[in-house]
């Protein structure tokens, strides 16, 4: 969480700089372009009025030379015409108006001119011009005045007079021509003006591209800058964080480790208290202690499907859980759970059956244990919750491609049912924790989690349907391979000795009698099934032959006998054979079912025992039905012993404990020398069987001990068992003082014979009991 | 020799077969681990012990072959001989996996 925040508050750092750089030059360029286009502007404006202004000196000057041209022609006209009329002897006061006309013309020109004189320029020639214009236009007043005779005089002095105006208007040309130079000097100012200024936003969006240059250059420093920080700082944080990941990883791999180990050291005193509270069932009780005891027991086996649950639950969830793939035959992998729960199904009397589609191959490849322990749960399961009726499994091919298939298992009971509201959650861990179940120490609520993780790993769902009231369905699907795998004899199809066999199925519950169909067909059988009596009874009486005859003990109406009875009106037993398909509890009476049927066939049915069935009446086993011949005495009963059993192997314990317990005797079990002695100071033994090899104690040093301490009259046997089959064991054994010797494996007959030699014949000498070991 | 002799397995009470060989999963693995380790510590002493153990189970179970080996192991450890033990603790590992699922099989 720390490095969580730390990384989010780097973020933002990063993140905040970076908005930072790029406003700062957003923020210059904007000033600078701004500040250029107003320079633009302005320039643009100071280009225009430059402009204006030449067009206005220009238009001045042109005015300004044509007035000077009109001036120039009005003082030539007036000149000329004072001439002519100074030169004529013939001039008169006639010719006066025109000279008065002309004057007028002078006058007006020259205001004209004044008008338009060049402000400032050339004040002093403009007083000069206005004098002149002045006599020249008083010239006319003064010739009115004077007499013919000096008229030739005053038109001299005009002549004069207007010579000077010329020069002067000579002089005013220059300065006309100084206002052009003045337009000029405006042009090529304004050009300059321009250049500069063009100059000037040059060098300013050069200054621009540098400003650019140096703040992107910042920017990509600063940016490499925090990258740089940042990265080092986000290799800092990833180090913890793999740190982190590293511990948490030992720490699952720890607590896996240890729920094995738990689960191992757990599993290990419990095999042991199981044990012990079966030996001491096998010892006179009262009722209320042999109830604790049965309690005791079944907490126990609860205890260790809990711990073995949790083992499988832990392996799973640290992914340490492998699938085999191996040939599994799938109808003996049913076949197996039904054996397997079929006690706890005839406990409510109810029927297990099973059909697997014929079009799926006998071995499938999987995991035989792993796809056993889901149908356990499952089936397990059904029988917990249903009261009364049937569980039948059901599987399907779903679809087939090359040989592989995908498989749909259905798991159908006629129980109480599931509200809607659970089906989701049940598969959930633990989920059962509020159940009623758990309560009667039934479950631990980990089983259908388990499945469900396990028919994933199969590439397959698991899901279930419930009705209330009648009943759940649990549905799962796999995907499997076919495969070869080793045929046992029942496996193969078409039995000669079945080929061709007409075969009557009487059997109302489907599930049982699709497989008994299936399984009947397989091995060439011809079948007729009938789901009644009374239908069967009809196709007999149609003279319908069949060789043998499958009947179901719980056909409706108590009818099985009935059949029974009607077949054997007509056929004897070799005639027509009748196998009777019945539970271990079968109500009918034993002496009546004999009469009338060849053979029982314990349900639930599988096919490896309707094949016995179908070849014992065939006859051809028939040698297989005399090895059920009657017990012999079991020895215990023949030669009571109480027995200490010293063994440090968990295996060899059960072993041997087992098949004492089968020759009915009770068995105390020690694991080493050491106790071995300290339980035969408490009490004494007849006899024990001592393993040669054990922590703490062995063996040897233990009986040498007891030979030595214990007083005579509470000296046991003691036989050695030992996975040594080598001389020098024996001769070890006998020479610490032990009485026999039985090799590993424990087998049932050692066993006995040894138990036989030691203590059948006590008064034997020890020389003579060494001397029968050599065999 | 075969994996398993089924003649023996057979003799045993049926109904402690499936607890018999849930136990023989259970426990080998161990066994095998102490075998290994007692052979990469060269303690020839507790790889004796060790073997022995597991063969005794092996026996039991009529996992001749792995019980074979076993006592080969055993008297290596016994007579301080570690030749050859690496290759018959590996052949003996991969006949575990093989000797349970027959066992399983069952």
């Amino acid at each position: 969480m720390r490095i969580f925040s730390n990384l989010r508050l780097l973020q933002l750092i990063d993140s905040a700089l970076l908005l930072m750089l790029l406003s700062v030059i957003a923020m210059l360029l904007w000033f600078s372009l701004n500040n250029l286009s107003l320079r633009a502007q302005q320039n643009q404006h100071e280009a225009t009025l430059a402009m204006q202004k030449t067009y206005i000196a220009v238009q001045q000057q042109m005015k300004l030379e044509e007035l000077l041209d009109k001036q120039r022609q009005a003082f030539d006209a007036l000149d000329d015409e004072f001439f002519r009329f100074a030169r004529n002897p013939n001039s008169d006061r006639s010719n006066l108006p025109l000279i008065h006309e002309l004057s007028d013309n002078l006058k007006q020109r020259s205001q004209d001119l004044l008008q338009e004189w060049p402000e400032k320029a050339e004040l002093q020639l403009k007083v000069q011009f206005e004098e002149f214009t002045g006599v020249m236009t008083s010239l006319i007043d003064e010739l009115e005045s004077l007499s013919p005779g000096h008229w030739q005089q005053l038109a001299r002095d005009a002549h004069d007079t207007a010579r000077h105006a010329q020069s002067l208007v000579e002089k005013l040309a220059t300065i006309d021509d100084q206002v052009g130079f003045q337009v000029m000097t405006m042009i090529q100012h304004s050009i300059e003006n321009n250049t500069a200024n063009t100059y000037q936003l040059s060098s300013q969006l050069q200054m621009i591209k540098y400003q650019a240059l140096v703040s992107t250059i910042f920017i990509i420093a600063g940016l490499l800058g925090s990258r740089f920080y940042f990265s080092s700082h986000f290799k800092q944080l990833i180090q913890t964080a793999r740190a982190a990941q590293a511990l948490a990883e030992e720490a699952v791999k720890t607590k896996t480790r240890f729920l094995a180990t738990m689960s191992h050291e757990i599993r290990t005193p419990m095999n042991g208290v199981i044990g012990m509270t079966r030996l001491l069932m096998n010892t006179p009780l009262s009722k209320k202690q042999s109830e604790f005891v049965e309690s005791i027991h079944l907490s126990g086996e609860h205890l260790l499907t809990v711990i073995n649950d949790v083992l499988d639950f832990s392996k799973i969830e640290a992914g340490k859980l492998d699938l085999k793939h191996e040939p599994l035959e799938l109808r003996a992998c049913i076949e197996d759970v039904f054996n397997l729960l079929s006690s706890k199904a005839l406990e409510k009397n109810l029927d297990l059956a099973y059909a697997v589609d014929p079009s799926i191959s006998l071995f499938i490849e999987g995991d035989v244990a792993r796809l056993r322990q889901i149908l356990t749960n499952l089936i397990g399961n059904a029988i917990k919750f249903t009261e009364q009726g049937e569980v039948s499994v059901l599987v399907k091919p779903l679809e087939i491609i090359d040989q592989c298939y995908q498989l749909k298992f259905e798991i159908i009971d006629t129980g109480y049912g599931i509200p809607a509201d659970r089906l989701e959650s049940i598969f959930e861990s633990f989920s059962q924790a509020d159940n009623v179940l758990t309560q009667k120490g039934e479950g631990t609520g980990l089983g259908l989690s388990i499945s469900r993780r396990l028919v994933e790993m199969m590439q397959g769902r698991i899901w279930a349907e419930s009705t209330l009231g009648s009943g759940s369905c649990f549905h799962f699907t796999i995907k499997a391979q076919q495969a070869q795998g080793k045929l046992k004899p029942f496996l193969y199809p078409d039995i000669p000795e079945i080929i061709g066999k007409r075969i009557l199925i009487v059997e109302n519950n489907p599930a049982n009698y699709q497989a008994l169909q299936d399984f009947c067909s397989g091995w060439g059988a011809i079948t007729q099934a009938c789901s009644s009596s009374s239908e069967a009874i009809s196709l007999l009486a149609a003279d319908q032959q069949y060789d043998i005859g499958l009947v179901d003990s719980r056909l409706p109406n108590e009818s099985a006998l009935e059949f029974g009875r009607y077949v054997r009106s007509r056929y004897s037993l070799q005639e027509f054979p009748l196998i009777l398909i019945a539970p271990p509890n079968d109500p009918h009476p034993k002496e009546i079912v004999r009469e009338l049927f060849n053979l029982y066939l314990t349900k639930p049915i599988t096919r490896s025992r309707l094949f016995d069935s179908l070849m014992t009446v065939l006859g051809e086993l028939y040698l297989l039905t005399t090895r059920l011949e009657q017990p012999r005495l079991k020895l215990a009963e023949r030669l009571p012993l109480s027995i200490l059993l010293a063994e440090d192997n968990p295996i060899n314990q059960i072993v041997a404990s087992s098949i004492l317990d089968e020759m009915s005797y009770q068995v105390e079990v020690v694991e080493n020398g050491r106790e071995a002695i300290e339980a035969l100071r408490k009490k004494p033994f007849d006899v024990i069987f001592m393993d040669m090899q054990m922590p703490e104690v062995d063996g040897l040093t233990a009986t040498r001990i007891i030979r030595k301490e214990l007083p005579a009259d509470r000296q046991p046997v003691i036989i050695a068992m030992t996975a040594n089959a080598m001389e020098s064991d024996k001769d070890a054994c006998l020479a610490a003082g032990m009485n026999d010797y039985i090799s590993k494996p424990i087998l049932p007959e050692a066993i006995e014979a040894a138990l036989e030699r030691c203590c059948l014949v006590p008064a034997q000498n020890n020389k003579d009991k060494y001397a029968s070991l050599s065999h | 020799m075969q994996v398993l002799a089924t003649e023996t397995v057979k003799q045993l009470p049926a109904a402690i077969l499936p607890r018999l060989v849930k136990l023989f999963s259970t426990t080998s693995p161990e066994l095998l681990e102490n075998i290994q380790q007692a052979a990469t510590d060269n303690n020839l002493r507790a790889l004796a012990e060790a073997a022995h153990k597991l063969k005794g189970s092996c026996l039991s179970l009529g996992a001749e072959q792995m019980a074979d080996i076993c006592k080969d192991l055993q008297e290596k450890g016994e007579a301080n001989d570690a030749t050859d033990i690496h290759t018959k603790i590996r052949e003996l590992k991969q006949l575990y996996p093989i000797t349970l699922s027959a066992l399983q099989a069952l």
